[in-house]
Protein backbone atom coordinates (compact mmCIF):
# COMPACT_ATOMS: atom_id res chain seq x y z
CA UNK A 1 0.00 0.00 0.00
CA UNK A 2 1.43 3.36 -1.05
CA UNK A 3 1.18 6.60 0.92
CA UNK A 4 -0.89 8.27 -1.80
CA UNK A 5 -2.74 6.40 -4.49
CA UNK A 6 -4.42 8.17 -7.35
CA UNK A 7 -6.74 5.78 -9.13
CA UNK A 8 -8.23 6.26 -12.58
CA UNK A 9 -9.13 9.92 -12.27
CA UNK A 10 -11.17 11.24 -15.19
CA UNK A 11 -12.29 14.79 -15.80
CA UNK A 12 -14.12 16.48 -18.62
CA UNK A 13 -14.89 20.18 -18.77
CA UNK A 14 -18.34 21.54 -19.61
CA UNK A 15 -17.49 21.78 -23.31
CA UNK A 16 -16.93 17.99 -23.17
CA UNK A 17 -13.18 18.42 -23.55
CA UNK A 18 -11.32 15.56 -21.88
CA UNK A 19 -8.78 17.02 -19.43
CA UNK A 20 -7.77 13.89 -17.54
CA UNK A 21 -8.22 10.30 -18.67
CA UNK A 22 -7.61 7.24 -16.53
CA UNK A 23 -4.98 9.13 -14.54
CA UNK A 24 -3.28 6.91 -11.93
CA UNK A 25 -0.06 6.93 -9.97
CA UNK A 26 1.21 6.24 -6.49
CA UNK A 27 3.56 8.10 -4.21
CA UNK A 28 5.50 6.96 -1.16
CA UNK A 29 5.98 9.03 1.98
CA UNK A 30 8.85 11.51 1.62
CA UNK A 31 8.92 11.15 -2.16
CA UNK A 32 8.65 13.97 -4.65
CA UNK A 33 6.90 13.50 -7.95
CA UNK A 34 6.98 15.96 -10.82
CA UNK A 35 4.23 16.28 -13.38
CA UNK A 36 5.50 17.67 -16.65
CA UNK A 37 3.83 18.35 -19.94
CA UNK A 38 2.69 21.11 -22.26
CA UNK A 39 0.06 23.66 -21.32
CA UNK A 40 -3.37 22.04 -21.38
CA UNK A 41 -2.02 18.59 -20.61
CA UNK A 42 -4.05 18.39 -17.38
CA UNK A 43 -1.28 18.90 -14.78
CA UNK A 44 -2.84 21.88 -13.05
CA UNK A 45 -6.32 20.37 -13.32
CA UNK A 46 -5.05 17.36 -11.41
CA UNK A 47 -3.62 19.56 -8.63
CA UNK A 48 -6.94 21.41 -8.43
CA UNK A 49 -8.80 18.10 -8.14
CA UNK A 50 -6.40 16.86 -5.48
CA UNK A 51 -6.96 20.05 -3.49
CA UNK A 52 -10.75 19.89 -3.89
CA UNK A 53 -10.92 23.05 -5.97
CA UNK A 54 -12.45 21.03 -8.80
CA UNK A 55 -14.61 17.91 -8.63
CA UNK A 56 -13.51 14.87 -10.59
CA UNK A 57 -15.91 12.88 -12.75
CA UNK A 58 -14.66 9.49 -11.58
CA UNK A 59 -11.71 7.86 -9.87
CA UNK A 60 -10.48 7.94 -6.33
CA UNK A 61 -7.88 9.47 -4.06
CA UNK A 62 -6.51 7.19 -1.36
CA UNK A 63 -4.23 8.55 1.35
CA UNK A 64 -2.60 6.25 3.90
CA UNK A 65 -4.97 3.47 2.82
CA UNK A 66 -8.07 5.55 3.40
CA UNK A 67 -10.24 6.62 0.47
CA UNK A 68 -10.71 10.40 0.69
CA UNK A 69 -13.05 10.79 -2.24
CA UNK A 70 -14.40 8.88 -5.19
CA UNK A 71 -16.11 11.50 -7.30
CA UNK A 72 -19.24 11.84 -5.16
CA UNK A 73 -20.29 15.40 -4.37
CA UNK A 74 -19.07 16.84 -1.08
CA UNK A 75 -20.13 19.81 1.04
CA UNK A 76 -17.81 22.80 1.55
CA UNK A 77 -16.96 21.61 5.07
CA UNK A 78 -16.31 18.03 3.95
CA UNK A 79 -14.07 19.22 1.13
CA UNK A 80 -12.17 21.50 3.49
CA UNK A 81 -11.68 18.75 6.06
CA UNK A 82 -10.25 16.43 3.40
CA UNK A 83 -8.27 19.24 1.86
CA UNK A 84 -6.39 19.76 5.14
CA UNK A 85 -4.30 16.73 4.14
CA UNK A 86 -2.88 18.73 1.25
CA UNK A 87 -1.16 22.05 0.87
CA UNK A 88 -1.07 24.00 -2.37
CA UNK A 89 1.37 26.67 -3.45
CA UNK A 90 -0.16 28.56 -6.38
CA UNK A 91 1.67 29.64 -9.49
CA UNK A 92 0.93 33.32 -8.74
CA UNK A 93 1.26 32.82 -4.97
CA UNK A 94 -2.17 34.33 -4.15
CA UNK A 95 -0.83 36.07 -1.06
CA UNK A 96 -3.37 38.36 0.60
CA UNK A 97 -2.17 41.89 -0.31
CA UNK A 98 -3.71 43.56 2.75
CA UNK A 99 -1.68 41.54 5.22
CA UNK A 100 2.04 41.48 5.98
CA UNK A 101 3.97 38.30 5.22
CA UNK A 102 3.63 37.28 8.87
CA UNK A 103 -0.12 37.90 8.93
CA UNK A 104 -0.50 35.98 5.65
CA UNK A 105 1.05 33.01 7.43
CA UNK A 106 -0.76 33.54 10.73
CA UNK A 107 -4.28 34.02 9.33
CA UNK A 108 -4.82 30.36 8.30
CA UNK A 109 -2.69 29.08 11.16
CA UNK A 110 -4.76 30.93 13.77
CA UNK A 111 -7.99 29.81 12.11
CA UNK A 112 -6.84 26.18 12.23
CA UNK A 113 -5.60 26.40 15.83
CA UNK A 114 -8.85 28.05 16.92
CA UNK A 115 -10.94 25.23 15.42
CA UNK A 116 -8.71 22.58 16.97
CA UNK A 117 -8.64 24.31 20.35
CA UNK A 118 -12.44 24.51 20.42
CA UNK A 119 -12.77 20.79 19.68
CA UNK A 120 -10.15 19.91 22.29
CA UNK A 121 -11.79 22.20 24.85
CA UNK A 122 -15.09 20.37 24.39
CA UNK A 123 -13.46 17.01 25.07
CA UNK A 124 -11.29 18.13 27.97
CA UNK A 125 -13.77 20.69 29.35
CA UNK A 126 -11.16 23.43 29.40
CA UNK A 127 -11.26 27.03 28.20
CA UNK A 128 -10.48 27.00 24.47
CA UNK A 129 -8.63 30.30 24.63
CA UNK A 130 -6.04 28.84 27.01
CA UNK A 131 -5.45 25.83 24.74
CA UNK A 132 -5.33 28.11 21.71
CA UNK A 133 -2.79 30.50 23.23
CA UNK A 134 -0.57 27.65 24.36
CA UNK A 135 -0.63 26.07 20.89
CA UNK A 136 -0.07 29.42 19.18
CA UNK A 137 3.01 30.11 21.33
CA UNK A 138 4.43 26.71 20.35
CA UNK A 139 3.69 27.29 16.69
CA UNK A 140 5.22 30.77 16.77
CA UNK A 141 8.51 29.28 17.96
CA UNK A 142 8.64 26.77 15.11
CA UNK A 143 7.42 29.43 12.67
CA UNK A 144 10.33 31.69 13.58
CA UNK A 145 12.75 28.83 12.99
CA UNK A 146 11.17 28.04 9.62
CA UNK A 147 11.24 31.72 8.63
CA UNK A 148 14.92 31.80 9.42
CA UNK A 149 15.54 28.65 7.34
CA UNK A 150 13.61 30.24 4.46
CA UNK A 151 15.62 33.49 4.85
CA UNK A 152 12.45 35.41 5.58
CA UNK A 153 13.05 36.69 9.13
CA UNK A 154 13.73 40.24 7.95
CA UNK A 155 10.78 40.22 5.58
CA UNK A 156 7.97 39.10 7.86
CA UNK A 157 6.70 42.64 8.43
CA UNK A 158 6.67 43.47 4.73
CA UNK A 159 3.54 43.49 2.60
CA UNK A 160 3.45 41.20 -0.48
CA UNK A 161 3.95 44.20 -2.81
CA UNK A 162 7.24 44.90 -1.03
CA UNK A 163 8.63 41.40 -1.56
CA UNK A 164 10.58 40.06 -4.53
CA UNK A 165 8.97 37.22 -6.52
CA UNK A 166 11.22 34.68 -4.81
CA UNK A 167 10.46 36.02 -1.34
CA UNK A 168 6.73 36.07 -2.05
CA UNK A 169 6.90 32.48 -3.29
CA UNK A 170 8.78 31.43 -0.13
CA UNK A 171 6.14 33.15 2.01
CA UNK A 172 3.46 31.23 0.08
CA UNK A 173 5.36 27.98 0.71
CA UNK A 174 5.76 28.79 4.41
CA UNK A 175 2.05 29.70 4.65
CA UNK A 176 1.10 26.28 3.27
CA UNK A 177 3.75 24.47 5.31
CA UNK A 178 2.79 25.75 8.77
CA UNK A 179 -0.57 24.01 8.40
CA UNK A 180 1.41 20.74 8.34
CA UNK A 181 -0.13 19.15 5.25
CA UNK A 182 0.69 15.52 4.58
CA UNK A 183 1.43 16.32 0.95
CA UNK A 184 2.60 19.68 -0.35
CA UNK A 185 1.69 20.55 -3.94
CA UNK A 186 3.35 23.16 -6.12
CA UNK A 187 1.77 24.58 -9.25
CA UNK A 188 4.53 25.93 -11.49
CA UNK A 189 6.41 27.39 -8.50
CA UNK A 190 9.16 29.01 -10.55
CA UNK A 191 7.48 29.88 -13.82
CA UNK A 192 6.99 33.58 -13.07
CA UNK A 193 10.50 34.13 -11.70
CA UNK A 194 13.80 35.19 -13.18
CA UNK A 195 16.73 32.69 -13.08
CA UNK A 196 18.17 33.96 -9.78
CA UNK A 197 14.81 33.85 -8.01
CA UNK A 198 14.09 30.45 -9.57
CA UNK A 199 17.21 29.15 -7.88
CA UNK A 200 16.09 30.57 -4.51
CA UNK A 201 12.74 28.76 -4.74
CA UNK A 202 14.36 25.57 -6.05
CA UNK A 203 16.69 25.61 -3.02
CA UNK A 204 13.68 25.93 -0.73
CA UNK A 205 11.96 22.94 -2.37
CA UNK A 206 15.23 20.98 -2.13
CA UNK A 207 15.41 21.80 1.56
CA UNK A 208 11.85 20.50 2.02
CA UNK A 209 12.82 17.31 0.19
CA UNK A 210 15.79 16.83 2.51
CA UNK A 211 13.59 17.07 5.59
CA UNK A 212 11.28 14.40 4.17
CA UNK A 213 8.29 16.43 2.87
CA UNK A 214 6.11 14.50 0.44
CA UNK A 215 5.61 16.72 -2.59
CA UNK A 216 3.89 16.91 -5.94
CA UNK A 217 5.44 19.47 -8.27
CA UNK A 218 3.83 20.64 -11.48
CA UNK A 219 6.50 22.31 -13.55
CA UNK A 220 7.73 23.34 -16.95
CA UNK A 221 11.26 23.68 -15.65
CA UNK A 222 13.25 20.56 -16.44
CA UNK A 223 16.12 21.69 -14.20
CA UNK A 224 13.77 21.90 -11.24
CA UNK A 225 12.22 18.53 -12.06
CA UNK A 226 15.67 16.95 -12.32
CA UNK A 227 16.80 18.48 -9.06
CA UNK A 228 13.85 17.60 -6.85
CA UNK A 229 12.07 14.56 -8.31
CA UNK A 230 12.13 10.95 -7.29
CA UNK A 231 9.51 10.18 -9.93
CA UNK A 232 8.44 11.99 -13.07
CA UNK A 233 5.19 11.74 -15.00
CA UNK A 234 4.90 13.09 -18.52
CA UNK A 235 1.34 13.98 -19.46
CA UNK A 236 -0.18 14.80 -22.80
CA UNK A 237 -3.84 15.64 -23.39
CA UNK A 238 -4.79 14.25 -20.00
CA UNK A 239 -3.10 10.87 -20.40
CA UNK A 240 0.11 9.59 -18.91
CA UNK A 241 2.60 9.03 -21.73
CA UNK A 242 5.64 8.08 -19.70
CA UNK A 243 6.36 7.54 -16.02
CA UNK A 244 9.56 6.63 -14.26
CA UNK A 245 12.35 7.96 -12.10
CA UNK A 246 13.99 11.23 -13.02
CA UNK A 247 16.34 9.50 -15.46
CA UNK A 248 13.51 9.57 -18.02
CA UNK A 249 14.25 13.26 -18.38
CA UNK A 250 17.74 12.39 -19.61
CA UNK A 251 16.95 9.20 -21.50
CA UNK A 252 13.29 9.32 -22.51
CA UNK A 253 11.76 6.21 -24.02
CA UNK A 254 8.66 7.56 -25.75
CA UNK A 255 8.93 9.71 -28.87
CA UNK A 256 6.45 12.18 -27.40
CA UNK A 257 8.59 12.85 -24.32
CA UNK A 258 11.68 13.08 -26.54
CA UNK A 259 9.93 15.70 -28.67
CA UNK A 260 8.75 17.60 -25.58
CA UNK A 261 12.21 17.65 -24.03
CA UNK A 262 13.95 18.72 -27.24
CA UNK A 263 11.43 21.53 -27.63
CA UNK A 264 12.06 22.62 -24.03
CA UNK A 265 15.83 22.63 -24.50
CA UNK A 266 15.48 24.67 -27.72
CA UNK A 267 13.25 27.08 -25.81
CA UNK A 268 15.72 27.33 -22.95
CA UNK A 269 18.63 27.91 -25.34
CA UNK A 270 16.80 30.68 -27.19
CA UNK A 271 15.80 32.26 -23.87
CA UNK A 272 19.42 32.12 -22.72
CA UNK A 273 20.58 33.68 -26.01
CA UNK A 274 18.02 36.47 -25.69
CA UNK A 275 19.07 37.05 -22.09
CA UNK A 276 22.74 37.28 -23.09
CA UNK A 277 21.96 39.57 -26.03
CA UNK A 278 19.96 41.83 -23.73
CA UNK B 1 -28.81 92.49 5.57
CA UNK B 2 -25.37 92.49 7.07
CA UNK B 3 -22.73 89.86 6.38
CA UNK B 4 -23.21 88.39 9.88
CA UNK B 5 -27.00 88.16 9.44
CA UNK B 6 -26.61 86.44 6.08
CA UNK B 7 -24.02 84.05 7.54
CA UNK B 8 -26.29 83.14 10.44
CA UNK B 9 -29.27 82.53 8.16
CA UNK B 10 -27.19 80.46 5.76
CA UNK B 11 -25.74 78.49 8.69
CA UNK B 12 -29.27 77.47 9.64
CA UNK B 13 -29.82 76.24 6.08
CA UNK B 14 -26.45 74.55 6.15
CA UNK B 15 -27.46 72.55 9.23
CA UNK B 16 -30.44 71.23 7.24
CA UNK B 17 -28.03 70.38 4.37
CA UNK B 18 -25.79 68.50 6.80
CA UNK B 19 -28.77 66.66 8.28
CA UNK B 20 -29.97 65.51 4.85
CA UNK B 21 -26.43 64.50 3.87
CA UNK B 22 -25.57 62.63 7.07
CA UNK B 23 -28.82 60.66 7.33
CA UNK B 24 -28.87 59.81 3.61
CA UNK B 25 -25.22 58.76 3.56
CA UNK B 26 -25.53 56.57 6.64
CA UNK B 27 -28.64 54.83 5.28
CA UNK B 28 -27.47 54.53 1.65
CA UNK B 29 -24.26 52.69 2.60
CA UNK B 30 -25.98 49.60 4.13
CA UNK B 31 -28.84 49.71 1.62
CA UNK B 32 -26.21 49.65 -1.13
CA UNK B 33 -24.78 46.45 0.40
CA UNK B 34 -28.27 44.92 0.25
CA UNK B 35 -28.75 45.98 -3.38
CA UNK B 36 -25.29 44.67 -4.24
CA UNK B 37 -26.02 41.29 -2.65
CA UNK B 38 -29.14 41.07 -4.86
CA UNK B 39 -27.11 42.08 -7.95
CA UNK B 40 -24.63 39.24 -7.42
CA UNK B 41 -27.03 36.59 -6.08
CA UNK B 42 -27.20 33.28 -7.92
CA UNK B 43 -30.84 33.59 -9.03
CA UNK B 44 -30.85 34.96 -12.55
CA UNK B 45 -34.39 36.37 -12.51
CA UNK B 46 -33.75 38.29 -9.25
CA UNK B 47 -30.61 39.74 -10.82
CA UNK B 48 -32.69 40.75 -13.87
CA UNK B 49 -35.28 42.53 -11.69
CA UNK B 50 -32.47 44.33 -9.88
CA UNK B 51 -30.81 45.41 -13.11
CA UNK B 52 -34.13 46.93 -14.31
CA UNK B 53 -34.47 48.75 -10.96
CA UNK B 54 -30.89 50.07 -11.28
CA UNK B 55 -31.60 51.18 -14.85
CA UNK B 56 -34.71 53.11 -13.75
CA UNK B 57 -33.02 54.83 -10.81
CA UNK B 58 -29.85 55.71 -12.72
CA UNK B 59 -31.77 56.70 -15.81
CA UNK B 60 -33.99 59.33 -14.21
CA UNK B 61 -32.99 62.60 -12.53
CA UNK B 62 -32.81 62.64 -8.75
CA UNK B 63 -34.93 65.81 -8.76
CA UNK B 64 -37.72 63.91 -10.51
CA UNK B 65 -37.44 61.05 -8.00
CA UNK B 66 -37.83 63.52 -5.11
CA UNK B 67 -40.94 65.00 -6.74
CA UNK B 68 -42.42 61.55 -7.42
CA UNK B 69 -41.89 60.34 -3.83
CA UNK B 70 -43.37 63.53 -2.39
CA UNK B 71 -46.37 64.00 -4.71
CA UNK B 72 -47.30 60.65 -6.28
CA UNK B 73 -48.73 58.86 -3.19
CA UNK B 74 -51.22 61.75 -2.80
CA UNK B 75 -52.01 62.16 -6.49
CA UNK B 76 -52.44 58.50 -7.39
CA UNK B 77 -53.62 56.85 -4.19
CA UNK B 78 -55.09 59.80 -2.33
CA UNK B 79 -52.71 59.13 0.53
CA UNK B 80 -51.44 61.95 2.73
CA UNK B 81 -48.10 63.27 1.50
CA UNK B 82 -44.99 62.16 3.31
CA UNK B 83 -43.09 64.67 5.40
CA UNK B 84 -40.91 66.78 3.06
CA UNK B 85 -37.70 65.87 4.82
CA UNK B 86 -38.60 62.17 4.83
CA UNK B 87 -39.42 62.28 1.09
CA UNK B 88 -36.09 63.87 0.23
CA UNK B 89 -34.16 61.43 2.37
CA UNK B 90 -35.98 58.39 0.89
CA UNK B 91 -35.28 59.59 -2.66
CA UNK B 92 -31.61 60.35 -2.01
CA UNK B 93 -31.06 57.11 -0.06
CA UNK B 94 -32.53 54.93 -2.85
CA UNK B 95 -30.71 56.84 -5.57
CA UNK B 96 -27.32 56.74 -3.86
CA UNK B 97 -27.75 53.17 -2.59
CA UNK B 98 -28.03 52.12 -6.25
CA UNK B 99 -24.83 53.96 -7.18
CA UNK B 100 -23.05 52.62 -4.08
CA UNK B 101 -24.22 49.08 -4.88
CA UNK B 102 -22.65 49.27 -8.33
CA UNK B 103 -19.39 50.47 -6.77
CA UNK B 104 -19.47 47.61 -4.24
CA UNK B 105 -20.21 45.13 -7.04
CA UNK B 106 -17.30 46.38 -9.12
CA UNK B 107 -15.06 46.17 -6.04
CA UNK B 108 -16.21 42.61 -5.29
CA UNK B 109 -15.75 41.46 -8.86
CA UNK B 110 -12.29 43.00 -9.08
CA UNK B 111 -10.90 40.63 -6.44
CA UNK B 112 -9.25 37.70 -8.18
CA UNK B 113 -10.79 34.25 -7.87
CA UNK B 114 -7.39 33.07 -6.69
CA UNK B 115 -7.87 34.88 -3.37
CA UNK B 116 -10.99 32.82 -2.68
CA UNK B 117 -9.22 29.62 -3.74
CA UNK B 118 -6.24 30.44 -1.54
CA UNK B 119 -8.62 30.99 1.38
CA UNK B 120 -10.25 27.63 0.70
CA UNK B 121 -7.04 25.60 0.45
CA UNK B 122 -5.76 27.31 3.61
CA UNK B 123 -8.80 26.05 5.49
CA UNK B 124 -10.63 29.34 5.99
CA UNK B 125 -14.41 29.20 6.37
CA UNK B 126 -16.66 31.04 3.91
CA UNK B 127 -17.23 33.87 6.40
CA UNK B 128 -13.50 34.14 7.13
CA UNK B 129 -12.83 34.36 3.39
CA UNK B 130 -15.37 37.16 3.03
CA UNK B 131 -14.56 39.18 6.12
CA UNK B 132 -10.81 38.59 6.41
CA UNK B 133 -9.75 38.16 2.78
CA UNK B 134 -12.29 40.02 0.62
CA UNK B 135 -13.70 42.86 2.69
CA UNK B 136 -10.54 44.88 3.36
CA UNK B 137 -9.46 44.54 -0.27
CA UNK B 138 -12.89 45.67 -1.45
CA UNK B 139 -12.93 48.66 0.93
CA UNK B 140 -9.52 49.77 -0.30
CA UNK B 141 -10.65 49.53 -3.92
CA UNK B 142 -13.94 51.35 -3.46
CA UNK B 143 -12.77 54.31 -1.40
CA UNK B 144 -11.83 56.56 -4.37
CA UNK B 145 -15.17 56.10 -6.20
CA UNK B 146 -17.06 56.30 -2.89
CA UNK B 147 -15.31 59.61 -2.17
CA UNK B 148 -16.57 60.93 -5.51
CA UNK B 149 -20.12 59.77 -4.82
CA UNK B 150 -20.04 61.20 -1.30
CA UNK B 151 -19.03 64.58 -2.68
CA UNK B 152 -21.83 64.37 -5.25
CA UNK B 153 -24.25 63.53 -2.46
CA UNK B 154 -23.29 66.67 -0.53
CA UNK B 155 -24.05 68.78 -3.62
CA UNK B 156 -27.23 66.88 -4.48
CA UNK B 157 -28.76 67.83 -1.13
CA UNK B 158 -29.42 71.17 -2.86
CA UNK B 159 -32.18 69.39 -4.85
CA UNK B 160 -34.25 69.31 -1.66
CA UNK B 161 -35.28 72.89 -2.47
CA UNK B 162 -37.67 71.60 -5.17
CA UNK B 163 -40.05 70.64 -2.40
CA UNK B 164 -39.19 73.82 -0.46
CA UNK B 165 -36.90 72.38 2.18
CA UNK B 166 -34.87 75.29 3.55
CA UNK B 167 -31.39 73.91 2.93
CA UNK B 168 -28.49 76.29 2.40
CA UNK B 169 -29.15 77.13 -1.27
CA UNK B 170 -32.87 77.64 -0.64
CA UNK B 171 -32.01 79.90 2.30
CA UNK B 172 -29.77 81.97 0.01
CA UNK B 173 -32.50 82.18 -2.65
CA UNK B 174 -34.90 83.50 -0.02
CA UNK B 175 -32.43 86.21 0.98
CA UNK B 176 -31.93 87.11 -2.68
CA UNK B 177 -35.70 87.39 -3.21
CA UNK B 178 -36.34 89.29 0.01
CA UNK B 179 -33.38 91.70 0.10
CA UNK B 180 -32.56 92.01 -3.59
CA UNK B 181 -28.90 91.10 -3.11
CA UNK B 182 -27.21 88.38 -5.17
CA UNK B 183 -23.96 87.70 -3.27
CA UNK B 184 -25.47 85.33 -0.61
CA UNK B 185 -26.13 82.90 -3.43
CA UNK B 186 -22.41 82.81 -4.33
CA UNK B 187 -21.51 82.74 -0.65
CA UNK B 188 -23.16 79.30 -0.29
CA UNK B 189 -20.23 77.86 -2.24
CA UNK B 190 -18.04 78.46 0.83
CA UNK B 191 -20.24 76.16 2.90
CA UNK B 192 -20.20 73.40 0.27
CA UNK B 193 -16.44 73.72 -0.20
CA UNK B 194 -15.87 73.50 3.56
CA UNK B 195 -17.80 70.26 4.02
CA UNK B 196 -16.46 68.72 0.81
CA UNK B 197 -12.92 69.66 1.89
CA UNK B 198 -13.33 68.07 5.32
CA UNK B 199 -14.85 64.88 3.87
CA UNK B 200 -12.11 64.61 1.23
CA UNK B 201 -9.40 64.89 3.89
CA UNK B 202 -11.04 62.26 6.13
CA UNK B 203 -11.52 59.80 3.27
CA UNK B 204 -8.00 60.43 1.96
CA UNK B 205 -6.58 59.69 5.41
CA UNK B 206 -8.61 56.49 5.58
CA UNK B 207 -7.39 55.49 2.11
CA UNK B 208 -3.81 56.11 3.25
CA UNK B 209 -4.38 54.02 6.36
CA UNK B 210 -5.36 51.10 4.15
CA UNK B 211 -2.28 51.30 1.94
CA UNK B 212 -0.19 48.16 1.83
CA UNK B 213 3.11 49.68 2.88
CA UNK B 214 4.99 48.59 5.98
CA UNK B 215 5.80 51.37 8.42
Amino acid sequence: MSYLEIKNIAKRFEDNKVVLKDFSFSLEKGETISLIGNSGSGKTTFLRILNFLLPMDSGSIVLEGKELCNGSSLSYQEKQKLNSNFGLVFQNMNLFPQYTALDNILLPLKSKLKKEAKEQAKEEKKKWKLIYQERLDQEMTSLKELASTFLLTEKLNHYPNQLSGGEAQRVAILRALVLKPKILCFDEPTSALDPKLKQEVANTILHLKKVGTTMIVVTHEMELALAVSDKVIYLEKGSIIEVGDKSILLTPKSDKLKAFLSLRSTDDESKEEKRRAF
Amino acid sequence: MSFVDVTLQLLQGFLVTLEIFAISWLLAIPLGVFFCSISICRFKWIRKVMSVFIWVIRGTPLMLQIIIIFYVPGLLFNLPSLDRMVSVIIAIVINYAVYFSEIYRAGYESISKGQKEAGFVLGLSKSEIFFKVYLKQIIKKIIPPMTNETISLVKDTALARVITIPEVLKSAQEIVAKDAIIWPLFYTAVFYLAIVGILSIILKLYEKKLSYIAS
